[in-house]
C-alpha cells in the first residue's frame, strides 16, 4: 500500500466524525463519506504532496457544499427528532441542543466551527479547505458562536419548564 | 515582557479559546479576562459549545468502519467499474464495425449491381460508336 493509500485509510475515521456532525444523518455521512474517498483515489494524479487529511477535508466539504445547493433546489423537510421529549432534561438533551444549534447555522460558518472544534485544524488549515482568507474563517467562527449561544441561552428557560 | 497596554481584540479572544494566540499574548488575555467578566462569560460559553460538539460528536471516531468504507472495497469496486467499461467499449465497438459493415454492403451491393448498366450508358456518350460495339462484344 502506498503512503498516499495508508495516509487516506487512516483518515477515514475522523472524515466520518466530520461528516456525521455536518449532516447529522449517519447514513447521509457516510454515503459523503464514500463519494471523498472514490473522489480521492480517482483524482490521485491531481495531488501534489502537502497534507493529505486537508485535502480529503476540502473535497468532503466541497461535496457537502454541492449537496446543500441541490437540496436547496428541490426542497425536502429533514427530519429532526423533535417527538423525542424523553430525554429532553436527561443527559443526551445538551447533545440535541448542540445539534439543533448547528443545524440553524449557514453552512460556511458551521463548516469553519467544525473544522476548528471537532477536528482541530488550525486557522490556517481552515482557511485552505474553504479557499478564504484567515480573516474570513475568524469571522465566519465568531458570527457561529454568537448564533449558537443566542439559541442555547434561548432554550435554556424551555428545558427548566419541561422538568 | 508582558504587554498589557495593548487591548485585547474579539479575535484574540477567539483564538485564545482555539489555541492560535501567540504565546507572547496568552498572559495579556488571561489578565484582561480576569477583569472583565462579561468577555470571560462569553470565552467561557465558547469553551462550553465546543465540549459539547465534542461529546455529540466525537465517539463517531471509534466506531468501527463499515466495509463499504474500507480503501480495498473501494479501489475494488473502482477496479470492476474500469474493466466492466473496458468490456463495453470493446462490444461497442465490435458492434459498431458490424453495423458499419452493414450499412456499407447496403450502399455498395446495388451500386456494383448496376454498374454495367451505369457503364454502358456512360460510355455509349463519350466513345466512338464502334469501340463501344466492340467493348460489349467482348465483355
Amino acid at each position: 500500500m502506498s503512503t498516499f493509500h495508508r495516509d487516506i485509510e487512516v483518515a477515514i475515521p475522523a472524515l466520518r466524525r466530520y461528516a456525521r456532525a455536518l449532516t447529522r444523518d449517519a447514513e447521509t455521512a457516510d454515503d459523503l463519506v464514500q463519494d471523498t474517498l472514490v473522489r480521492a483515489l480517482r483524482s490521485e494524479h491531481l495531488f501534489h504532496g502537502g497534507d493529505v487529511r486537508s485535502w480529503l477535508y476540502t473535497i468532503l466539504t466541497n461535496l457537502n457544499r454541492n449537496r446543500l445547493r441541490s437540496l436547496s433546489r428541490r426542497p425536502t423537510l429533514t427530519p429532526i427528532d423533535d417527538n423525542d421529549t424523553a430525554g429532553a432534561s436527561g443527559p443526551e438533551a445538551g447533545g440535541r441542543d448542540i445539534e439543533r444549534a448547528l443545524a440553524l447555522l449557514v453552512d460556511e460558518q458551521r463548516t469553519a466551527l467544525l473544522l476548528v472544534v471537532l477536528e482541530g485544524l488550525t486557522y490556517r488549515e481552515v482557511a485552505e479547505v474553504q479557499g478564504v482568507p484567515i480573516g474570513t474563517v475568524m469571522s465566519r467562527l465568531a458570527r457561529a458562536r454568537v448564533q449558537i449561544k443566542t439559541y442555547l441561552d434561548g432554550e435554556r428557560p424551555a428545558l427548566r419548564r419541561i422538568k | 515582557m508582558v504587554d498589557y497596554n495593548t487591548p485585547v481584540t474579539d479575535g484574540e479572544l477567539h483564538a485564545y479559546v482555539d489555541g492560535e494566540l501567540p504565546p507572547d499574548r496568552s498572559e495579556a488575555v488571561e489578565a484582561w479576562l480576569a477583569s472583565h467578566p462579561e468577555d470571560a462569560g462569553r470565552v467561557a460559553a465558547w469553551r462550553v459549545q465546543a465540549e459539547a460538539i465534542r461529546a455529540r460528536y466525537g465517539a463517531t471516531i471509534h466506531g468501527p468502519v463499515p466495509d463499504r468504507l474500507t480503501l480495498s472495497r473501494i479501489t475494488r469496486s473502482q477496479h470492476s467499474w474500469g474493466s466492466i467499461a473496458a468490456a463495453a467499449a470493446v462490444v461497442a465497438f465490435v458492434i459498431g464495425g458490424e453495423v458499419a459493415g452493414v450499412i456499407g454492403a447496403l450502399i455498395a451491393l446495388p451500386v456494383a449491381a448496376a454498374y454495367p448498366a451505369i457503364e454502358r450508358i456512360w460510355l455509349r456518350g463519350q466513345l466512338p460508336e464502334e469501340t463501344v460495339k466492340e467493348h460489349q462484344q467482348n465483355s
